[in-house]
């Protein structure tokens, strides 16, 4: 059984405005955990407690209740963030300082010697396309540029966990492909990595789990590959359909006529007699394919409509 | 100890990019302009053989240069201090430290200490300043003058102290006002401490003991001599409010510890 990195449990945490008046329940009863090595996306509308559970885990929040360890030490105990790193989800940092200069200071606050990190600086910042703005002060940056920096900084040290708010906010396409590219590298390099996102595109091609919340809740946990192997459902298709064969084929559901062609769908039961009946009329088959299930589907499925943002 | 020094540096800078600072020097150019042109003055007392006016024109400009840095540095630290958290918090920079392996302590200290390293190097400036004026006009420093930049040097690690810890939980004006209202809280209940109600004179004795401890004399005054100098007294004031500053900043990490850092 895989080490679990990350281990959330029962956790729950209430916002309170000054004096009680008003309370916002972020998250409740929140459990999950992260195996060593896997890649995780934390999905959900907006308000579900993506964020929350994130700064839960850097130990920036008091919670209500529930316990949160990282490494099996306290989320909130220096030696466990020691090994992590973080991006937020808009990278923040003082417009004063170069990019080279906030990597030598997040050095400094990791720890390290920024001298032994001086030569991995120009390289880290180079492969996120900040070679050519190095010495620029970052409050020149685009916001592009300010989220390719925040996540240069959180690989810096070379954590072995990496947690990512919402990494690809604000990028263009190739910076999102880099994004990728650059979590897949780290996850060869065997970081654990955790991150939340909208971009479900983005998930399936990175994640190896998916964890889905709403209103601060788990409602699915599942690997990817589970995901889409769990589907049971088939779609046969002919190429020419002939209307005479609908008193045959009644048995089954209706085809979906388009162009000429017709498309079946049944489960796996069924398919086999489907398929002979279908050869007994003399039908032309173009393709019978597994239907899966997108990211998307299974999103609205689980958590469509509950957002408040 | 090179976190807390990265954060000392990173406030440092953040407060030389700060508009105040460069208004505040503005000021100081033309009051030293105006302080050289006064040297005419004196140059024209001492012709008309008036040396007693010449001496006290001369001891004044030496302290308008001093009390200018150390007024101005008393406010720095007021307004650098109190808006040190609320500033990382406001520009959410702050996440961003604070996920990394530092603890809530360090940040606090970091804060304050380069408040007061800025503000301590501002008043250095000023007495190097002053002392050599004071070597140019021939003016003779008195000991409790010295004692006079020691309590400056106090006071501006006072209000930061102070500053930065009720910061960890009131909004910075009310942080900044709260310090400099510290200082004058002694003075405001002294009455009250013969009050013939007991809930009254306790309450005064309470409110009395509480505050910082109150300098009986102005010791950064090149003016006049002190006739008989405590001090022993000073410095008790002194080591006093240094313990008080340090409490309060103590009691600040402490309430920080327990602060939720904003989401969004």
């Amino acid at each position: 059984m895989a080490e679990a990195v990350v281990r959330i449990e029962d956790m729950a945490k209430t916002y309170r405005s000054a004096f009680g008046r008003r309370e916002v329940q972020a998250v409740r009863r929140l459990n999950l955990s992260v195996d060593r090595g896997s890649v995780v996306a934390l999905v959900g509308p907006n308000g579900a407690g993506k964020t929350t559970t994130i700064y839960a885990m850097l130990g920036l929040l008091e919670l209500d209740g529930g316990r949160v360890s990282l490494f099996d030490l306290p989320a909130s105990d220096p030696a466990a963030r020691r090994r992590v790193g973080f991006q937020s989800e808009i990278f923040y940092t003082y417009p004063f300082l170069s990019a080279r200069s906030a990597m030598m200071f997040y050095a400094r606050l990791s720890g390290i010697d920024p001298a032994s990190v001086a030569a991995d600086i120009p390289r880290i910042l180079d492969r996120l396309g900040l070679g050519p703005a190095i010495d620029r002060k970052v409050g020149t940056y685009s916001k592009g540029m300010l989220q390719r920096l925040g996540l240069a900084q959180a690989i810096l040290h070379r954590p072995e966990l990496l947690i990512l708010d919402e990494p690809t906010t604000g990028l263009d396409p190739e910076g999102r492909k880099l994004v990728a590219e650059m979590i897949l590298e780290e996850k060869s390099r065997g970081t654990t990595v955790f991150l939340s996102s909208h971009i479900l595109t983005d998930v399936e091609r990175t994640c190896d789990r998916v964890i889905m919340i709403r209103d601060g809740e788990v409602v699915l946990s599942e690997p990817i590959d589970a995901l889409n192997s769990g589907a049971d459902e088939w779609e046969i298709e002919i190429t020419t359909w002939n209307p005479d064969w609908q008193s045959t084929l009644g048995a089954f559901a209706a085809p979906r006529l388009r162009n000429g062609s017709a498309r079946f769908s049944c489960d796996s039961s069924a398919k086999a007699r489907l398929l002979r009946a279908l050869l007994d009329l003399g039908a032309d088959i173009g393709s019978v394919q597994r239907m899966k299930k997108s990211l998307e589907d299974l999103y609205m499925e689980y958590v469509g409509g509950s957002g408040n943002g | 100890m090179g976190k807390i020094a990265a954060v000392a540096m990173v406030t440092v800078r953040d407060i030389l990019r700060r508009k105040i600072l460069y208004f505040v020097l503005l000021i100081l150019l033309i009051v030293l302009y105006f302080s050289l042109q006064g040297n005419a003055w004196v140059k024209m007392a001492e012709e008309a053989g008036e040396l007693d006016s010449a001496n006290k024109m001369r001891s004044e400009a030496v302290i308008l240069i001093i009390q200018f840095f150390t007024n101005f540095g008393e406010f720095f630290s007021l307004f650098f201090a109190s808006t040190a958290l609320s500033a990382d918090i406001k520009e959410r920079t702050l996440t961003a430290i604070l996920a990394r392996p530092v603890e809530r302590w360090q940040y606090i200290l970091g804060k304050w200490i380069g408040v007061v390293g800025f503000v301590s190097a501002f008043i250095s400036a000023g007495v190097v300043l002053g002392l050599a004026l004071a070597g140019i006009y021939d003016v003779h420093l008195p000991t409790v003058f010295w004692l006079g930049i020691l309590e400056s040097y106090v006071r501006v690690v006072f209000f930061s102290a102070v500053c930065v810890g009720f910061s960890v939980r009131l909004p910075p004006i009310l942080a900044g006002t709260t310090a400099f209202f510290l200082t004058f809280l002694p003075k405001l209940v002294e009455s009250q401490l013969t009050h013939p109600n007991p809930i009254a004179r306790s309450a005064a004795a309470a409110v009395y003991y509480l505050s910082p401890a109150v300098m009986p004399v102005e010791l950064l005054n090149l003016g006049k001599e002190l006739r008989d100098p405590s001090y022993g007294l000073y410095a008790k004031i002194l080591l006093e409010n240094t313990l008080y500053a340090m409490a309060v900043l103590l009691l600040g990490c402490r309430f920080f510890m327990k602060r939720d850092v904003p989401v969004k």
